[in-house]
């Protein structure tokens, strides 16, 4: 018995767990199980140790029989639900193999006939599966993305509709008055169009001031010589003036 | 819950519905009802001021107006400028305007287009020989004064203001 056990004193060697598990799970062969008993009857400290792995493993088994017996519900409430299924596809072959029968009025509203309440009988015995809208249900959530689906293709007809009525009314050639009629029928969208054009104007001007407002797009002065300028025309005008100046050198 | 499932289908078929047609629609109305360019602008006038630049210390006539430019080189290598004239010239895309300088020579204006208010014209000043003095393609906005400087005048020089509008 000197396998894997923890040594707690110098020199002598301990009853290992190892061992001590061995034995609590009857995996020891006979000389061993009689070494292992004769030193636990001399070793308090093994045998208090012994006795706390019982209880270790009656409380993990306990707790697995309990989750043992959890599964065992899901799955026979999956099997009274599976076999219910398959009676209804028996029934419109006209086979007759599980008989399905309502008891009463169902807890909930039956309204697409999903949530029935029924008593499964399978030979003699009841078992009383229970088939109803499962609490997870994610047929609400799959509705209201589709309704939300359905306002947003609204918007978007609508939308489509009057947009391009409004931008076709400011750009036909109509009488000024029927322009100013149509005008404040103008969509939001077509506002804002409106408004990004005019946004556009502004920083078009604004990229014009840095311009020349004349451009000198060629010049010839013949026999003569000559410059094109381009001076600031002031603080309060916008861009610089062109001045060609030729040198008049005379005939 | 089923009916609501319908309508939502049958509004994704109506949003569907109008981009398709879309596609199609603007063309009809360009072709309907297609946007009509404002006539073809076949004249025009130059307003002309025509300078006297010399050094006579006179500094720059009042009746010019103000001109911050006269201040700036390379006017400023001129210290006196005296308003000479202010004109009118008129001219075409069919035709030469034309208008007398004080020192014989001639200055004239033909359009060769104009767009969004933009005037591209053949400039010209001859020389009172008939010689060309100088012959340029400018494009000016409308109302946007320039400059054409440099003919021989007495102790000096021409400079003519000139700025383009509708006749």
């Amino acid at each position: 018995m000197s396998t894997s056990g923890s040594k707690t004193d110098a020199g002598s060697p301990a009853i290992g767990d190892l061992e001590l598990m061995r034995y609590l799970d009857g995996e020891l062969d006979d000389p061993e199980r009689s070494e292992l008993e004769a030193e636990l009857a001399a070793d308090e400290r093994a045998a208090a140790k012994l006795g706390g792995l019982e209880q270790l493993g009656d409380f993990l088994r306990e707790a697995v029989a309990a989750d043992e017996r959890g599964d065992s519900i899901a799955d026979s409430v999956m099997a009274a639900i599976e076999a219910g299924a398959e009676a209804g596809d028996d029934d419109e072959s006209g086979a007759d193999v599980i008989e399905l029968r309502r008891t009463g009025e169902p807890k909930l509203d039956p309204v697409d006939g999903d949530q029935v309440a029924v008593d499964q009988v399978v030979g003699d015995q009841v078992v009383g599966a229970r088939v109803a809208q499962p609490a997870n249900d994610n047929s609400r959530l799959i509705y209201s993305v589709f309704a939300a689906a359905a306002a947003v293709a609204i918007g978007l007809f609508v939308w489509g509709t009057t947009g391009p009525d409004a931008e076709t009314v400011a750009m036909t050639d109509r009488p000024a008055a029927a322009t100013e009629a149509a005008a404040p029928e103008a969509s939001p969208a077509a506002k804002a169009a409106e408004g990004a054009r005019a946004k556009a104007a502004s920083e078009a001007a604004a990229e014009d001031e840095d311009e020349p407002v004349v451009e000198i797009a060629a010049v010839d002065f013949g026999a003569q010589s000559g410059s094109v300028f381009y001076v600031s025309a002031g603080k309060n005008a916008a861009g610089s003036t062109a001045v060609v100046w030729v040198t008049d050198l005379g005939d | 819950m089923r009916y609501a499932a319908i309508i939502a289908a049958l509004a994704l078929v109506m949003a569907a519905t109008p981009s398709t047609a879309s596609a199609t629609a603007p063309a009809d109305d360009m072709v309907a009802q297609p946007m009509q360019d404002p006539p073809e602008q076949t004249e025009a006038l130059a307003s002309v001021i025509v300078l006297y630049a010399h050094n006579g210390g006179g500094g720059i006539d009042p009746r010019i107006g103000d001109m911050p430019q006269l201040k700036q080189p390379p006017f400023s290598a001129y210290d006196t400028y005296e308003l000479l004239e202010r004109a009118d010239v008129p001219f075409s895309k069919d035709k030469w305007g034309g208008h007398g300088l004080p020192n014989g020579g001639k200055l004239a204006f033909k359009l060769n287009a104009v767009k969004d208010k933009t005037y591209d014209v053949a400039a010209k000043i001859d020389k009172a020989s008939g010689k060309t003095l100088l012959n340029a393609n400018v494009k000016a906005k409308q109302g946007e004064i320039f400059f054409m400087a440099g003919p021989k005048y007495k102790d000096g020089i021409l400079v003519v203001g000139v700025r383009f509008k509708a006749k």
